[in-house]
C-alpha cells in the first residue's frame, strides 16, 4: 500500500464561554468535515488530533496532506461546541511536528 | 495588511470586545457598521477603524442622493447587490467600493454584464462570509451555491473580490489566515483568496483615503505643494 503524505497543523481555537475538551473537539472537526465534504474525504483525510491544551486552545493535528485544506476549511466553519461559541485560527503547517516550532 | 471590512457591530459600547478580537486574530483594521467621528480613527488600541455606509434606498434616484451625502463621510461605501437596473447603477458608479452579497439577499444573482461594468469602475464584489457560518444542511448549501456563483461570475469577468466577517458577535470573525480558507471553499485558487483578503481591502482603502483628502481634486487631478 502506497504511504500517504501527512501533514501537521498548530492552532488556536478562541472560545467565548466554557473550556472545550479535546473530545468535543475532535468531534466538531469529524462533524464540519463529513458534513461539508462527505463521508469518503472524511474517511480518506486520517484527522487525528496530536496535543490540544483546553486552557490555552492551542495544539496540534495531522491529516492527509490532501485533505489538508478540506480539514482546515471544515475547523474554520465551526461556530460554536456545545454552548460556547468558538473561532479557528490556522497558525503554521508544515510536513514534519518539528517544522511548527 | 488585513482588513475587515464588515464588522456589524451592534452598538459603540461593544466596540472595545470587537477591537480586541481583531487585535488577537491578527487584523491591523475594521470597517465597522456604527457611526464614526471621522472616515478614519485610530482606536486607543492601535486599530484603525474605517467608516462604512451601506446604501439602503431602492430607487436610483434616491440612491444617488444618499451617496451623494455619504460619500465623503465614509472610506467604504456599499451596496446590496438586489435587482438588476440598481445593481448595474452601482457597479457603474465609482463612488461605490462595493457590491455585497451576504445572508438576506442571497437570492440576487451577479450578471455578467454588471460585473463586467464593475470591473470597469474597480467595484468589488464583497461576501459575508457570516451566512455560511451560520447556517447548517441544505441551508448552508444554498448560501454556498449563490457565493460560488458569484464569486465564479466576477473572477471570470476580473472583478476584483473582497471576504469579509460581517460578524455581529467577535467570535463570529475570522483570522486572516482563516478566511483564506474559506476562499478556497467559495471557489477561489490560493492566489484569488489571499489577494481577497491580504490585497484587495488595502487597496480599496487607500485609493478612498487619497480621494478624500484635501489635495484630491479628481481623478488623476492632485494638488502638489
Amino acid at each position: 500500500m502506497k504511504k500517504t503524505r501527512k501533514r501537521y497543523l498548530r492552532f488556536t481555537l478562541h472560545r467565548n464561554g466554557a473550556e472545550i475538551t479535546e473530545k468535543q473537539f475532535s468531534n466538531a472537526i469529524w462533524s464540519s468535515l463529513l458534513s461539508l465534504y462527505g463521508e469518503i474525504c472524511t474517511a480518506d483525510s486520517k484527522f487525528y488530533l496530536n496535543s490540544y491544551d483546553a486552557k490555552k486552545g492551542t495544539g496540534i493535528l495531522q491529516c492527509n496532506a490532501a485533505a489538508l485544506e478540506k480539514v482546515i476549511a471544515s475547523a474554520v466553519m465551526i461556530n460554536s461546541i456545545g454552548n460556547t461559541r468558538v473561532s479557528f485560527e490556522p497558525m503554521k503547517t508544515s510536513g514534519t511536528i518539528r517544522g511548527l516550532s | 495588511m488585513p482588513i475587515d471590512l464588515n464588522v456589524r457591530i451592534p452598538g459603540l459600547e461593544r466596540l472595545d470586545e470587537f477591537e480586541d478580537m481583531a487585535g488577537r486574530l491578527g487584523l491591523t483594521g475594521i470597517a465597522p457598521s456604527v457611526e464614526l467621528d471621522k472616515p478614519v480613527v485610530v482606536s486607543r488600541k492601535g486599530l484603525v477603524l474605517y467608516a462604512r455606509a451601506d446604501l439602503k434606498s431602492k430607487r436610483i434616484g434616491s440612491l444617488r442622493k444618499e451617496l451623494g451625502l455619504l460619500r465623503r463621510r465614509a472610506v467604504i461605501v456599499a451596496f446590496p447587490l438586489a435587482g438588476v437596473e440598481t445593481s448595474n447603477w452601482a457597479a457603474e458608479d465609482r463612488r461605490v467600493d462595493l457590491l455585497t452579497l451576504r445572508e438576506d439577499n442571497i437570492g440576487s444573482t451577479l450578471k455578467d454584464s454588471t460585473a463586467h461594468m464593475a470591473e470597469h469602475s474597480g467595484t468589488a464584489l464583497e461576501i459575508q462570509f457570516a451566512a455560511i457560518l451560520q447556517s447548517t444542511g441544505l441551508n448552508r448549501s444554498r448560501v454556498l451555491k449563490g457565493f460560488r456563483e458569484a464569486t465564479r461570475t466576477a473572477l471570470d469577468a476580473g472583478m476584483k473580490v473582497v471576504l469579509s466577517s460581517g460578524a455581529n458577535h467577535p467570535i463570529h470573525m475570522r483570522s486572516p489566515m482563516a478566511m483564506t480558507y474559506i476562499g478556497f471553499m467559495i471557489g477561489m485558487d490560493r492566489v484569488d483568496s489571499r489577494e481577497a483578503v491580504f490585497n484587495t481591502p488595502q487597496q480599496i482603502i487607500e485609493r478612498n483615503e487619497r480621494k478624500l483628502s484635501s489635495e484630491f481634486v479628481g481623478p488623476g487631478v492632485e494638488i502638489v505643494k
